[in-house]
């Protein structure tokens, strides 16, 4: 009981923490967001781990208020983010320039043509590429001044991912897939009971014992959302989502995509060739050759 | 990553991929199977060597007058009582047994003819004995000239177990023991070649008393002075403490004889004591302490085991180093075989690490599904090992024909050699897995996914 109780005890210090800090630093300066963006993550170091807001929701731990303020604020701030493949001559440049703001429960699709700069844009929103020159903070931390061990651990609390071609592994079944994140958490105790959650969550609570090529297309899609989901993120990363379904099948995902924005406050920035699909999306950005050219504004 | 997320994960990895890991551990169960077969082989010699035929006993050493030397005072000392007495007294020294040889040389005729068939009747009914044997025994003549010392009862009390060693009452036979190295040259070569009965625990008993002649010699009459003294002896048993190229009487029955026969002084001149030890931790003092008093250890048995049990070493070294090349290559294989593992799973790598794999942990799987193969294939090997050196041991015990020596067992298996079969394992399997981890632990985490 006494374990339940800090925890909540310290949860709740954190997430009011964390809302003051995306209260205050949309009005700061620059140096001032940085030196206060050090001084809180100095603080919030301290407790556990930062909570996702999802995770703080599920536990009804965060008042409206908090929520406000936590929408409001950015989730994702990159400064002249720049990205180059290869060196001297065959220099390819994924990424120029690019600078971009994105709120906290904000739904963005990101459009272009391929070789745009979509994928590695969200590889860097990620963490999964920290080779770029610039600056990338993400719930407000500088993605390149984090370790490796802080850089995964970002990834596993902090962003869930969904790829085009789904990425399950098939000798797992839909919900080991699903809890592929508890191996590297530390907290596997709950494991079963959390990822069921998530497959109820998406809708396939029926196929949890399935492997990945008893499922149809979609249903794996939305095994990735689970899995995304499994820790509660605060942003989720699709690259494609539906660049392997059919209409109808993308439909439906892109519909579990804005359930998930519109009910539990996540963070969704996907990737998409099929721009008429996201008609729901809060804002669309455009790459060109890696540059912004639409959409840097909220 | 904990230890129980860890063991799950690999036991995972490890169904999945288990054809290719099957494939790549032949060579570790190869290896270590060698491995444990040669340990085993050596061990066994080892044990034969140090137990049947050059016995050596922790805590006792043989104390011999020292040989005469330029500027040594001390050296030349005779052992008599006066210095079995000093023996006695140095700091440690738990018992002290004097050896005497016969000052005389002894012959014995060996007639088949003269034994009394009353004798050779009985042994006859017993069970085991073939008839051959008896008419080889029948047909025996041998006339030996034999050496011979007297034994402290007490040194050899475990060994005479078919009867009382000890100065015998007038005209009862005398006991002696004879070596075991003997008894087992004679055994497995004499015996077999002339189809004579062996001399064992079962036949022992029954051995008729045979003639000897002290103070008598077919090679030189130079040594022999006085009347012949003729003795019956019966044998009571066999001993590692016996004369090799004799027989050994009680002390006291010699100490008689070489009164009787050279005086005083060969009755109190002793050619060896054994000295005992408290424990084996005391003999370095005990022999500093008897090599200040003038007297030499007799270390040629020692010295002789030791030799042996180095080249036995040496071989099963040999071996035991060609098993752990392939055990070696094997990790060649293993390492192989994690590359192409790796190769084929760069996106699933790239995919643990968006979910929060760190490269330690990717490094730590692989690491990890290397030590399990490794144990696995290490027990695999030390099973197939082991129920090979069951079987050449049966084979051997059963097929070889009878050696001076030849033993119950030829393998030993001491407690180490599994553990240390399947330590070995795990060991090369993880060093050759090692590069493989790190090239795993350093792959790009976006590029994998993306295939790029």
């Amino acid at each position: 009981m006494w374990t339940i109780s800090a925890s909540r005890l310290i949860l709740r210090r954190s997430e009011g923490l964390r809302a003051l800090w995306w209260k205050d630093n949309s009005r700061a300066s620059p140096a001032a967001r940085t030196k206060r963006s050090t001084e809180f993550f100095a603080l919030s170091n301290r407790v556990v781990f930062p909570p996702s807001y999802g995770m703080l929701s599920a536990m009804g731990v965060v008042s409206s208020r908090v929520r406000k303020s936590k929408i409001a604020s950015a989730v994702v701030r990159l400064e002249n983010v720049s990205r180059v493949y290869g060196s001297g001559g065959g220099a390819t440049h994924a990424l120029r320039d690019v600078t971009l703001d994105i709120g906290a429960g904000a739904f963005v699709k990101v459009v272009g043509t391929s070789g745009s700069g979509k994928t590695t844009l969200l590889n860097i929103i990620g963490g999964l590429d920290t080779s770029y020159a610039g600056r990338a903070v993400v719930a407000g931390r500088d993605l390149r001044a984090l370790n490796d061990k802080a850089l995964s651990r970002f990834r596993n609390r902090t962003v869930g991912f969904v790829f085009q071609h789904f990425h399950l592994l098939d000798h797992l079944d839909a919900l080991q897939n699903v809890a592929l994140a508890s191996f590297f958490s530390g907290r596997e105790e709950d494991s079963r009971q959390r990822a069921e959650e998530v497959l109820a969550r998406v809708g396939l609570k029926d196929k949890m014992r399935q492997l990945p090529g008893q499922l149809s297309g979609g249903q794996k899609q939305r095994v990735a959302i689970a899995r995304a989901l499994y820790n509660r993120p605060a942003l989720i990363l699709a690259d494609e989502p539906t660049g392997n379904l059919d209409t109808r099948t993308s439909g439906q995902i892109i519909g579990l995509f804005e359930r998930l924005n519109a009910e539990d406050g996540i963070t969704v920035v996907a990737v998409t060739h099929e721009d008429h699909l996201f008609r729901r999306a809060t804002r669309g950005v455009r790459l060109e050759d890696g540059r912004v050219v639409e959409g840097r504004e909220a | 990553m904990n230890f129980s997320s860890l063991g799950r994960f690999v036991g995972q990895d490890l169904r999945r991929n288990r054809r290719n890991f099957v494939f790549a551990v032949v060579g570790i169960v190869v290896g270590i199977s060698s491995f444990v077969f040669f340990i085993g082989l050596g061990s066994g010699i080892q044990r034969v060597v140090s137990t049947e035929i050059f016995p050596l006993e922790a805590n006792r050493i043989r104390v011999v007058p020292r040989m005469m030397q330029f500027d040594d005072a001390a050296s030349g000392r005779v052992i008599d009582a006066a210095a079995l007495g000093e023996f006695s007294r140095i700091p440690g020294v738990a018992a002290v047994y004097p050896r005497m040889k016969l000052a005389v040389p002894s012959t014995m005729a060996m007639v088949g003819s003269r034994i009394d068939p009353e004798e050779i009747e009985r042994i006859s009914r017993m069970p085991g004995v073939r008839p051959e044997w008896l008419v080889a025994v029948r047909d025996f003549n041998s006339w030996l000239e034999i050496m011979a010392d007297g034994l402290d009862p007490r040194l050899v009390e475990n060994d005479a177990v078919f009867g009382e060693f000890r100065d015998p009452d007038p005209g009862r036979p005398v006991p002696i023991l004879l070596s075991k190295r003997l008894v087992e040259l004679y055994n497995s070569g004499f015996a077999r070649t002339r189809n004579l009965p062996p001399v064992n625990d079962i036949l022992i008993p029954y051995l008729p008393a045979l003639p000897l002649t002290v103070n008598d010699s077919f090679v030189s009459d130079a040594q022999v002075r006085g009347d012949k003294v003729p003795l019956q002896v019966r044998l009571v048993g066999t001993s590692h403490h016996a004369l090799l190229g004799g027989i050994s009487m009680p002390l006291e029955t010699v100490r008689k004889l070489n009164r009787a026969l050279r005086g005083e002084r060969a009755a109190d001149a002793y050619d060896m004591a054994v000295l005992e030890a408290e424990s084996s931790a005391r003999l370095t003092s005990i022999q500093e302490a008897v090599r200040a008093l003038g007297f030499g250890i007799d270390t040629g048995q020692q010295r002789m085991a030791e030799s042996v049990g180095f080249v036995v070493t040496l071989v099963t070294l040999g071996f035991t180093l060609i098993s752990l090349v392939i055990v070696a290559l094997a990790a060649v294989n293993i390492a192989h075989t994690f590359f192409m593992i790796i190769s084929e799973r760069r996106r699933e790598i790239g995919l643990l690490r968006a979910v929060g794999a760190t490269r330690r942990d990717i490094r730590v799987v692989f690491l990890g599904e290397a030590a399990l193969v490794g144990g696995l294939g290490g027990a695999a090997g030390v099973a197939l090992g082991t129920a090979a050196c069951l079987a050449v041991d049966w084979l051997a015990v059963r097929l070889l024909p009878e050696f001076p020596f030849k033993p119950d067992r030829f393998f030993g298996y001491p407690w180490w050699m599994p553990v240390g079969g399947i330590l070995i394992a795990v060991l090369f399997c993880v060093a050759g897995a090692f590069p493989p981890s790190r090239r795993a632990s350093g792959l790009d985490p976006a590029s994998t996914l993306t295939g790029r």
